[in-house]
């Protein structure tokens, strides 16, 4: 994994941190050899086959590397994933402040 | 959760209302146009294969076997494999039966047959997870508009199906359970897209589902649509156990409230 490995601590990095690793780092490790088109936090990931199987673990890892917790199975579907703003919606949490 | 018998499923009543049920699925898909049609238990190896079969699901195959030198005891130390498998779903049967052909017309075909699957020992429970089941699919191969105008059409009479023999619950997106780690990304993918959906009862077992294929079984088995274009498939599948055995707890259910 190629992302830093703390958690994002507001939603603004949560967001630019996963467009950095979509459009930056996920077209290193595509197996395809294919670049992909740069996306923003709006365009749809999956509808014109973007994304393939293996990029979806690639994306689930760096969820999880930024919440620092792991995404259930439940949680992966597409509502979820659609885009970056519906990635972000569903798993940024507000990092409560240490004392 | 109430434990049930393969008796309680299989016999007497039950199995009047087993057939019932059944009989309930197969007029339903009749009445959309669907043939009939009836596969046997064993299928080739090489269907299974043409499917990728034992690579995604290794762990679940089950395989008949004879004695490698009849003259010694038929036993564990003396069995060879023949290039057969115990059918683990109904649908592949259609996808060899169609093999190599341009179809004239899409297909919809319904079938019921004895599938079979390694499941983990320990989570066998009658009505819930056998190693032998029977089901009942509905097969659509053709155009792929075609295909998802009947599944949209389709899908609220399975729930309709559902409701009307007591059994509560709602769609949600499913996967397959492929054995291999490098494969959850399809079964991931197979979540996000939504190819595969289950009726789930309130306890999340599913008694239902909808797969959608895409040209995935065409390819392999190269069933080509009347425009040239390699046909897409779905089915819709019933798992009968299940379906009968919860019906049938849903009505003591009914009987022990009154």
């Amino acid at each position: 994994m190629l992302l830093e490995s703390a958690p994002a601590a507001s939603r603004a990095e949560f967001q630019d941190r996963l467009l950095h690793f979509i459009n930056e780092e996920l077209p290193k490790l595509d197996r395809r050899g294919q670049s992909l088109p740069r996306i923003d936090a709006a365009t749809p990931l999956f509808a014109s086959g973007l994304l393939d199987s293996l990029s979806i673990l690639h994306l689930i890892a760096a969820v999880e590397t930024l919440t620092g917790e792991p995404v259930p199975d439940r949680l992966v579907v597409m509502k979820h994933f659609q885009t970056v703003n519906a990635m972000t919606e569903a798993f940024h949490r507000p990092t409560a402040s240490k004392p | 959760m109430t434990t049930l018998t393969h008796q309680q499923i299989r016999s007497g009543e039950a199995l009047e209302r087993f057939e019932s049920l059944d009989e309930g699925l197969r007029a339903w898909a009749i009445s959309h146009g669907a043939e009939e049609y009836h596969f046997p238990v064993l299928i080739a190896g090489g269907a299974l294969r043409l499917a990728e079969y034992p690579d995604a699901f290794p762990h679940l195959l089950m395989a008949p076997c004879v004695a490698a030198d009849p003259e010694k005891t038929f036993a564990g130390h003396n069995v060879e494999l023949c290039d057969w498998f115990l059918s683990p779903a109904v649908c592949y049967h259609s996808y060899a039966a169609f093999a190599g052909r341009a179809l004239e017309t899409n297909q919809m075909l319904t079938a019921r047959g004895c599938c079979f699957r390694h499941e983990d020992p320990t989570a066998l429970a009658p009505g819930r997870r056998q190693i032998e089941f029977e089901m009942r699919e509905v097969i659509l191969i053709g155009e792929p508009e075609w295909i998802e105008e009947r599944l949209a059409a389709l899908q609220p009479d399975v729930t309709a199906l559902a409701v009307e023999a007591g059994l509560q619950g709602d769609w949600q997106p499913a996967n397959d359970p492929f054995f291999l780690p490098r494969a959850r990304g399809k079964a991931h993918m197979q979540r996000l897209l939504g190819t595969k959906i289950e009726y789930c009862l309130d306890d999340g077992l599913a008694v239902a589902s909808i797969n959608r294929h895409g040209a995935f079984f065409g390819e392999r088995f190269f069933i080509r649509n009347i425009s040239g274009g390699i046909s897409h498939s779905a089915c819709i599948a019933f798992g009968l156990d299940r379906w009968a055995a919860h019906h049938f707890l849903a009505t003591l259910n009914h009987a022990s409230s009154l």
